[in-house]
C-alpha cells in the first residue's frame, strides 16, 4: 500500500524526531536503525528512504525521492 | 576455469541446450550464529569492482524470503559501503557504492526477481533496484563513492574490515539463478530476466554480451558441498560453514 498524503506528513515527522534524537556515530548504522524504526511503525506501506552521504559523515535523506531531512556533521 | 563461451557452452549442453534452463534447486543457508552460518564468499573478482559513480554492473537473482531480514547479496564492511541487497523491516534496503535507499516490500516465502544496477543515464550514474513482476524502479539513489576492497558474499557481509563478518546480519534465504553483469540494466532488461516469471538462461538474455558470471545455485555438475560454480566466468563461490549450506529443491516461482 503505498502512502497516503496523511502517511508521507507523519513518516516525515517520525524521521525528523529520530534524527534529531539520534546519538549513532556511525552514519550507515544510524540510517539503517532509523528505516527500521519507521518501516516498524509504518507496516506495510509501499515508499523510498534514501540517504546520500557526504565523507563528513553528514547526510540528507529522500522520502520519496524527496529531500525530508538531514543529518549534519557529527 | 577461464571465463568464456565454450566453458558456458558445455554447461548449456548438460542443461538441454540452446534456451532449455533445466532448475530444479537452489541454494540456502542455515545456521544461528555469525561464526557459524552458512555463506558463500566470492572474494573480490577484478571484473566485479567497479567505481559505481563512473562504471556500470549489474547484479541479478532470483529469492526467497524466509521469515528473517538480512543480507543477501553484498560487498561491504561497517565502515564503508561499496555493494549490498539485503532486507529490513521486510523491505529492501540497497547500497550503491555507499548512498543508501530503502524501498519494495518483500513478503516472506515468495520468490522475487530482483535486479540491482548502476546505469550510465545522461552523464550521472545512478543506483536503480527492480523487483518482482515491474519494469520500475522501487529504489533509486545517485552511485556513491566509497572504498572497495570488501569480499563479495552472499547472506552474509564483512563487519569493520574484511576479516571478520557483520554480527547478526544473515538472511537465511533461498538464492537461484544468481548473474553478474559489467553493463547498467533498464527495467526491460529486467523483465527479461524475470521470464513471464520462469528463470531464464541468462547466456540468451539480450546483454548476454556483457554477463561476467552466473551461477546454477545447486543445478550445475560443479556446485558441491564447498563450491558455487560459475557457469560462465571463472568466480566460484567458496562456501563457509559448509553444514549449514545446501541445495534444496525449492525454486520459483
Amino acid at each position: 500500500m503505498a502512502l497516503t498524503q496523511a502517511d508521507r506528513t507523519n513518516v516525515t515527522a517520525k524521521l525528523l524526531e529520530l534524527l534529531d534524537q539520534s546519538t549513532d556515530t556511525n552514519p550507515r548504522d544510524e540510517i539503517e536503525r532509523i528505516n527500521l524504526a519507521i518501516r516498524t511503525q509504518f507496516p506495510g506501506r509501499e515508499f523510498c528512504l534514501a540517504a546520500e552521504f557526504r565523507p563528513d559523515g553528514s547526510y540528507d535523506v529522500f522520502l520519496e525521492g524527496v529531500k525530508a531531512g538531514a543529518r549534519r556533521k557529527r | 576455469m577461464m571465463p568464456g563461451a565454450a566453458h558456458a557452452f558445455s554447461k548449456l549442453i548438460a542443461a538441454g541446450g540452446g534456451g532449455a534452463w533445466a532448475n530444479a534447486k537452489s541454494v540456502r543457508y542455515a545456521g544461528v550464529d555469525t561464526a557459524g552460518v552458512g555463506r558463500t564468499n566470492f572474494g573480490q573478482p577484478a571484473a566485479w569492482s567497479k567505481t559505481l559513480n563512473s562504471q556500470e554492473l549489474t547484479v541479478t537473482f532470483w529469492f526467497r524470503r524466509n521469515a528473517r531480514d538480512g543480507m543477501l547479496f553484498a560487498s561491504r564492511s561497517d565502515s564503508n559501503s561499496y555493494w549490498q541487497i539485503s532486507m529490513s523491516g521486510g523491505a529492501l534496503v540497497c547500497y550503491f557504492g555507499g548512498n543508501f535507499a530503502s524501498g519494495g516490500v518483500v513478503a516472506d516465502a515468495t520468490w522475487y526477481p530482483v535486479t540491482m544496477t548502476v546505469r550510465n543515464e545522461s552523464g550521472t550514474y545512478v543506483g536503480r533496484t527492480y523487483l518482482g513482476n515491474s519494469s520500475t524502479s522501487v529504489l533509486n539513489a545517485n552511485a556513491g563513492t566509497d572504498a572497495l576492497a570488501m569480499d563479495f558474499l552472499l547472506n552474509l557481509r564483512r563487519g569493520s574490515n574484511n576479516t571478520n563478518y557483520s554480527i547478526g546480519a544473515w538472511a537465511l534465504s533461498n538464492i537461484d539463478e544468481l548473474a553478474i553483469w559489467n553493463i547498467g540494466f533498464t527495467g526491460t532488461d529486467h523483465l527479461e530476466f524475470r521470464n513471464g516469471g520462469t528463470p531464464m538462461n541468462p547466456t540468451t538474455h539480450s546483454k548476454a554480451a556483457n554477463l561476467i558470471s552466473a551461477y546454477r545455485c545447486g543445478d550445475d555438475a560443479g556446485d558441491t558441498a564447498g563450491t558455487l560454480n560459475d557457469v560462465v566466468g571463472s568466480n566460484d563461490g567458496t562456501h563457509e560453514n559448509t553444514a549449514n549450506v545446501s541445495y534444496p529443491s525449492a525454486v520459483p516461482p
